[in-house]
């Protein structure tokens, strides 16, 4: 049961890892559009406090990066870049195998196996925590 | 015992956190983003269409500067374009009729194969079976034990031959058939850092012709129509900082702010990425686009 429990949290932990939240910076009342599509689809509105916390799914694509902002009070969409980073796989290694390879031989190899079928072995870059769009640009 | 099982899981954890460590993973370095928008000379829309128009020419460009024309028969009289008198100019000036001469050639070839590989005693099967009568006797008795294949190879030729005049039915759409490239349009074959913006084309500004010959009266007559397609813009902006995409793309933002607003336009992320130790870096290209059909009438 211990076993069963400690498998399922290795599991939802590592698919969430699949997915990554980061901070956009803005005018508040900016909406954010992922650009899949000619109209995109809404994927967070700048707070009151200037942010918007959007949380992208590395699953479907390697890498986007670019987004549209929508521009309060207007029609107008800016589109801005998402900057990244490369990361240490060695700490990251580190740090899984850590936290989840020691308590059972058995265990030890599952994530592993979700990690490459999450796709999360294969990425080694992550977003900035802190991205801003290009609203200031407009005049 | 215990001791045993802590010192195994040590040592496959250990395995684990160096095979991870080891592991190099996708890497991607983006080096450049590209920003291209083309127009007509003379823009239309199709909302623009008046009711009298005879002919509507559309042409749809790719990410690869090659463009396709489409034209619509805008009356109730069978509309004849006559490729020979139709061309595509390029931006260094070299015309191509849409009318090639040449027969092709286009085999298809079909190999099938029926593989034997049996040791089995005929008639025992037919006996299994309930094979009776002839056949179940013929086969009885009769052991076979050979591997072969049978292939045959038919080859299917057909030539095609482009026709020198194409018919349209009335308020019908055809293709012309042949997408020419204009080099000038393909977006990923600029990599200097480069920013020009052209919203009134020059001479020099880089720019395709396509002419189309048509007649709505059987062929006695031939009106024409031409499109001038130009580059009013094209900006390379490099990625000074690695990782710092952004600031690329507000350089480019910053000299032109309708990106997004362009009927036609392509953003491409240019770079690479793959594994350096084992299979080497490949060419990485993003797009993001918006492309119209760029519109002509008459």
């Amino acid at each position: 049961m211990k076993k069963c429990l400690s498998l399922l949290l290795v599991i939802v932990l590592l698919s969430s890892c699949a997915s990554q939240t980061f901070y956009v910076h803005g005018i508040p009342g900016t909406e954010i559009f992922d650009v899949g599509n000619n109209n995109g689809t809404k994927i967070g509105v700048i707070d009151g406090n200037g942010i918007a916390k959007i949380k992208m799914n590395r699953k479907e694509s390697a890498y986007k990066p670019m987004l549209y902002a929508k521009v309060p009070n207007s029609n107008k969409k800016v589109p801005f870049a998402l900057d990244y980073k490369h990361r240490s796989r060695s700490a990251h290694a580190l740090f899984w195998g850590t936290v989840f390879v020691f308590p059972t031989a058995l265990m030890s190899w599952i994530p592993f196996f979700v990690m490459n079928k999450h796709g999360f072995a294969k990425y080694d870059y992550d977003y900035l925590k802190h991205q801003n769009t290009n609203n200031d640009l407009i005049k | 015992m215990k001791r045993k099982s802590l010192g195994f899981t040590l040592l496959v954890s250990l395995v684990l956190v160096c095979v991870l460590s080891s592991c190099k993973g996708y890497e991607l370095y983006i080096t450049q983003i590209s920003y291209l928008s083309v127009r007509a000379e003379d823009p239309k829309s199709e909302g623009q269409i008046p009711q009298n128009a005879a002919i509507v020419v559309y042409h749809s460009i790719d990410n690869d500067g090659n463009i396709e024309v489409t034209i619509k028969n805008n009356t109730n009289q069978i509309m004849i374009i006559d490729k020979t008198m139709s061309f595509f100019t390029d931006s260094k000036g070299n015309s191509y009729s849409y009318y090639d001469p040449t027969t092709k050639l286009i085999s298809h070839s079909n190999t099938r194969g029926i593989t034997n590989s049996s040791t089995v005693n005929l008639g025992s099967v037919a006996g299994a079976l309930g094979v009776k009568g002839p056949v179940g006797t013929a086969l009885n008795g009769v052991n076979v034990g050979k591997s072969n294949t049978n292939a045959t190879t038919q080859t299917n030729a057909s030539y095609y031959t482009d026709q020198m005049q194409i018919g349209i039915a009335p308020y019908g759409k055809a293709q012309l058939g042949h997408a020419f490239q204009e080099v000038a349009f393909c977006v990923s074959n600029f990599t200097n850092e480069y920013y020009r913006i052209d919203d009134s084309p020059g001479y020099l500004t880089p720019s395709c012709y396509i002419t189309i010959s048509y007649s709505i009266d059987g062929g006695n007559t031939y009106d024409r129509i031409d499109t001038r397609i130009y580059r009013n813009s094209l900006m390379v902006s490099p990625i000074r900082q690695e990782g710092m995409i952004n600031e690329a793309l507000r350089i480019i933002y910053e000299k032109k702010k309708n990106v997004i607003d362009e009927d036609w336009y392509t953003f491409c992320y240019g770079g690479v990425h793959g594994n350096k130790g084992t299979n080497g870096y490949r060419p990485y290209r993003w797009y993001q686009w918006n492309h119209k059909s760029i519109i002509n009438f008459k």
